[in-house]
Order: structure tokens, then C-alpha cells, then sequence
């Protein structure tokens, strides 16, 4: 109903998600909402006590509703079978088999390991999160990353194909993006600091950058995209033991948003 | 080569039959619409010869599929190399 009189309105800006800036995601994963028009859930939990599953959504600040998280898995643990795709494409990453699904809640708390937020954690043992396979989407393409190392054995984050990862290189402290070849970031793996991961994949002068650092620059290959595997590289083969928040991918070379991405990441997790 | 704790198998469907005792031990699937499907999943070790198959062990997996056992299975060199 029109109120008349002294006016109180509340405006709510809601054209400053991430995906609303910085448009065209072909994949978008997130425990922050990153586009206005996404209505959709969030992620779906199992929860440990009774193998109950339910969608969790945002709350009206656009973060991840934890109240219906910790309400749903009161006193248990929760775990991720599907995170859903705000990008509009439908690439939902799911895990089927429950022993390899991630964790988000650990005895009825959510776990909060970057910065106090909300994050999934993935225990470089057998955990990870699965799309479909799409068509395979040739170079270039760029990659945003919110992960926190687990333990001391670094190992991988993110597979798009046989030829496309992120990640450390045989339990080392490298951090690289592989297309195919390999280019290494400046900053080694340490389990102490949150990180924003940022990798082009576009051949000879592919790019790694992480916590804004100066990108380094190089030739890593030609490696296309045809899957998203969250968590391990492979297939089942390199499980990566990490904290991770958020991840999207563009099909396109977005070095010219680099900063801006970033920096609207960065604003919300405070990472660097 | 990396090496495994967990569970053997020479032949596919007893890994079949191992996955199935463990998902009815929890009752997995709830319902036939949940994304969970079974409690466990078996792998193939298509390198090693004569190939096996696999689970990898986790401690909900003792009171059905028993203590486990150490063994090596050939990865392939790719990035990991």
C-alpha cells in the first residue's frame, strides 16, 4: 500500500553484482549471490544425520542464508551435493557419491576458514564437485578463484579438461596454470593465506596472478574447456585439499576486467 | 604410483556388490530424486596389470567392508608429472 506523508523508503541497490558488471560468465559458483535476476538456490546440503537433502538460498543481503543452513543441519555436518551455476548456463557441479562430497557444515557450525565467510572444504582426498560435460570451448578463457589451502600437500583446484588445470604441480608449492604447458605464479602455496586465483588461458601469453599480483605472463599451452571439475584434476585421479568460496569462468579473454573483477571480489572477501 | 588405503576388488561387479551392501547399510538413496546416489563409488585401476578395481577407504566403510589393505596404483603422468 502507498504510504503518504513522511517517507521512509529503503532503496536497495541491485545493479552491483559481480555478474551484472562483468557480464557473459559461462560458469559462476558462488556462497555470495552474483547476479540480481539469479533467483535460484545457492547449493544443496546433505546432512550427515539422516541423509536428508535441501536447497539453501541467499538471504536478502545476497549472502549465503546460514541460518537455514545451520537450522537444517542442527548439531550434524552437511555436505555439498550440488553448487549451483548463477551464470544462466545450468552447469550446476554435482557429487553423486556421498564420500566425495565436500563439507560445509562441521557439527552444526558452517565453516567460515576466508575471512569468517562461508566456504566449502574439499579434502584432497576424494572430494570434489562435477558439471556435464558442454562443448568444448576453445582459448581464450578466464578464471576467478576464492580458495584457501588445507595441510601442507598442494596439489590441484580446478580441472576443465585433460589439458586445462589449476593448481600446484605434483604436491609442490608452484602454483600454476596448465593449458597444456605450464606458467607459475611468483607467490608459493602456503596454507595461511586466503587467495583470489586469477588465470588466462590463452596460449602464448597466457597469464597467473594471484592476490593481484603483476600477472605473470607465458606460454602455457592451447588446452580448451570442456568440464568443470571443481576440487580435483583428472577425472578421480589429484585431489586438491582446499577451502574454496568461489569460482567463475569466462569464455572470453577478461584481462581488461582483471582489476575490476578483483577488486569487487576482493571487496567482498577481503583476501588481500 | 601412488599408494592406496582401501579396499580390492579383481573383478568389477564385486566392487558393484561392495558399493551396494555399503548404500544399504545407510539407506542411501533417501529418495530416488536426491542428487546422493550411493554412499561410495569404486574406481578402476586400468594401468596396473592385471587391472583391479577399487574403494578408497573411509571410516564409515568398516562396519561393512571391513579393515582395509595398502596397495599402489599406476596414475597417469600429465600435469602431476
Amino acid at each position: 500500500m502507498p504510504l503518504t506523508g513522511y517517507s521512509n523508503t529503503v532503496t536497495v541497490t541491485t545493479s552491483g553484482l559481480l555478474l551484472d558488471i562483468y557480464t557473459n560468465a559461462a560458469v559462476a559458483y558462488s556462497v555470495r549471490q552474483l547476479r540480481v535476476s539469479y533467483t535460484g538456490p545457492a547449493i544443496r546440503v546433505r546432512r550427515s544425520s539422516d541423509n536428508v537433502e535441501q536447497d539453501i538460498y541467499f538471504d536478502v543481503n545476497g549472502n549465503l542464508n546460514t541460518s537455514a543452513l545451520t537450522s537444517f543441519c542442527s548439531g550434524t555436518n552437511g555436505f555439498i551435493t550440488t553448487w549451483y551455476d548463477q551464470s544462466g548456463n545450468a552447469r550446476n557441479a554435482t557429487q553423486t557419491t556421498a564420500a566425495n562430497q565436500p563439507q560445509i557444515v562441521s557439527s552444526g557450525s558452517v565453516l567460515n576458514n576466508i575471512n569468517g565467510l562461508p566456504t566449502i572444504q574439499f579434502d584432497g582426498i576424494n572430494d570434489n564437485l562435477a558439471s556435464s560435460s558442454f562443448t568444448s570451448q576453445s582459448q581464450p578463457y578466464t578464471i576467478f578463484m576464492v580458495q584457501k589451502w588445507i595441510g601442507s600437500t598442494y596439489r590441484y583446484l580446478l580441472d576443465l579438461a585433460l589439458d586445462s588445470a589449476i593448481g600446484c604441480v605434483n604436491g609442490g608449492v608452484l602454483q600454476a596454470a596448465y593449458f597444456g604447458g605450464t606458467i607459475n605464479s611468483s607467490l608459493t602455496a602456503n596454507n595461511t593465506r586466503n587467495q583470489l586465483y586469477y588465470a588466462l588461458a590463452n596460449s602464448t601469453t597466457s597469464q597467473i596472478s594471484i592476490n593481484n599480483e603483476t600477472p605473470v605472463i607465458g606460454n602455457a599451452g592451447t588446452g580448451a574447456a570442456n568440464k568443470v571439475t571443481i576440487g580435483s584434476y583428472g577425472g578421480n585421479l589429484f585431489f586438491g585439499n582446499t577451502f574454496m568460496s568461489e569460482l567463475v569462468v569466462y569464455f572470453s579473454n577478461n584481462s581488461s576486467n582483471r582489476t575490476g573483477i578483483s577488486t569487487n571480489i576482493n571487496t567482498y572477501y577481503g583476501i588481500y | 604410483m601412488a599408494s592406496i588405503n582401501g579396499y580390492i576388488y579383481q573383478a568389477e561387479q564385486e566392487a558393484i556388490n561392495a558399493r551396494e551392501a555399503v548404500d544399504a547399510y545407510y539407506g542411501i538413496p533417501v529418495t530416488p530424486d536426491d542428487v546422493t546416489q550411493n554412499w561410495v563409488d569404486y574406481q578402476i585401476a586400468n594401468l596396473n596389470t592385471p587391472q583391479f578395481w577399487y574403494i578408497v577407504f573411509d571410516e564409515s566403510l568398516t562396519p561393512v567392508l571391513g579393515t582395509p589393505t595398502e596397495f599402489e596404483v599406476i596414475q597417469p603422468n600429465r600435469f602431476d608429472n
